[in-house]
């Protein structure tokens, strides 16, 4: 490979201007630190005790009178939140979480359904025809978003291993339709943290589930 | 031209609130400088839930020495995440998806040159231009990235070569 180039690679990264300083950036991350910790220890949510995990995979393409734009509409005065975020519920998922729009950030989230709302930082639809990922929350719980690509599919289909081409675990599936976005929701709990889940489908397809800052391609 | 980022590990210090802080005050603008570099469009938000991640795992971390290493591993995952997000958002919802200012003007500011070589980087595979800019900007030696991004050594140096071989093909380089 030419010396040329990797020389010219490394002074046009040294020469990207760095981001300006926006204030005291210790200070909102302490900030950030504080909030997730009264958020964890309020939420007090049955799913954190139980130290499970959620699954929810992303069944898209049905009829289920989706709007054309990816972001809902605006939502009522009556969704914003007591720490001021302006929210809309897309899905009750039960098992103690809800799939929202983050209306200021335009963006999805994963929160508990109960005050203070721990959330998932990740958005959370973006994966909808590549490997799923697995979205922490500040709990342990995780969101596990992927393509299904088959409406047809019912919930004894959804397979879900703790380690790629493992037996597969007893997950107890529900599906849960989100008519705000068109999507049918596949939520799941698996008992134990392990490196990696798979989730696979019977009549074809599969893909990876990975955990916190997991290898991705797992399956 | 920014001066180069150090090559000095972290500071061999406890994550004691007080570690804590002396390890982000040290590295916060490198983390997010990194999270600049792989394309992510809020570099601060990046590099603020790295730390926000590494002071929630900071009982598990093996040393403190390895802390840096799990900041660069989540900042390099967080932007994949966050660059993944607006591919889809941008495809889907073209006219709810506003460039963030800072990425744009940053590129924009580049000399013609540069800019090229940072918008051809921009398009490679994302595990490709992570090894690229941590082999070219933080100066890593490929063991060094392996065992930042915990992956094999070997693909380290498949992605280092597919990735300039990429450049050289779409700057005209001759390989």
């Amino acid at each position: 490979m030419s010396n040329d180039l990797e020389d010219r690679l490394r002074t046009a990264l040294h020469a990207v201007p760095e981001p300006p300083p926006s204030g005291d950036a210790y200070a909102r991350n302490l900030q950030r630190l504080q909030q997730r910790r009264r958020r964890t220890a309020r939420a007090g949510v049955a799913l954190a005790a139980a130290a499970a995990l959620v699954g929810v995979l992303v069944v898209p393409g049905l009829d289920l009178g989706r709007d054309d734009t990816l972001g809902p509409a605006a939502p009522s005065a009556e969704d914003r939140r007591p720490d001021g975020e302006v929210v809309e519920t897309l899905a009750v998922l039960g098992r103690g979480f809800d799939l929202i729009w983050l209306e200021d950030r335009r963006d999805y989230r994963l929160c508990a359904s109960q005050p203070p709302y721990a959330c998932s930082w990740l958005p959370l639809l973006e994966e909808l025809s590549s490997t799923a990922v697995a979205v922490p929350v500040d709990d342990g719980a995780v969101l596990f978003v992927g393509r299904l690509g088959n409406p047809e599919l019912v919930t004894e289909d959804v397979l879900v291993t703790g380690q790629p081409g493992a037996e597969p675990l007893r997950a107890d599936v529900e599906f849960v339709d989100s008519r705000v976005l068109g999507y049918r929701l596949a939520v799941f709990e698996v008992p134990t943290l392990e490196p990696a889940y798979c989730a696979a489908f019977q009549g074809g397809g599969s893909f990876g589930i990975t955990t916190v800052n997991g290898a991705e391609d797992v399956c | 031209v920014s001066p180069p980022p150090t090559r000095a590990a972290a500071p061999a210090v406890a994550l004691t609130p007080d570690g804590y802080e002396a390890l982000f005050r040290a590295h916060f603008p490198s983390i997010r400088r990194l999270a600049q570099l792989l394309g992510a469009d809020d570099p601060e938000d990046v590099a603020q839930e790295a730390f926000v991640r590494l002071h929630r795992h900071r009982d598990r971390l093996r040393s403190s020495e390895a802390a840096l290493p799990y900041l660069r591993r989540t900042a390099v995952n967080l932007s994949h995440s966050r660059l993944r997000h607006l591919r889809v958002v941008r495809r889907e919802a073209p006219g709810q998806w506003v460039p963030h200012a800072e990425s744009a003007e940053s590129v924009g500011a580049l000399r013609e040159e540069h800019r090229q070589v940072v918008v051809a980087l921009g398009q490679l595979p994302a595990k490709q231009r992570a090894v690229l800019v941590l082999r070219y900007w933080l100066d890593l030696s490929p063991e060094e990235i392996a065992r930042t991004l915990e992956i094999p050594l070997g693909t380290v140096k498949s992605a280092g070569s597919r990735g300039m071989a990429s450049l050289a093909r779409t700057l005209g380089d001759p390989a």
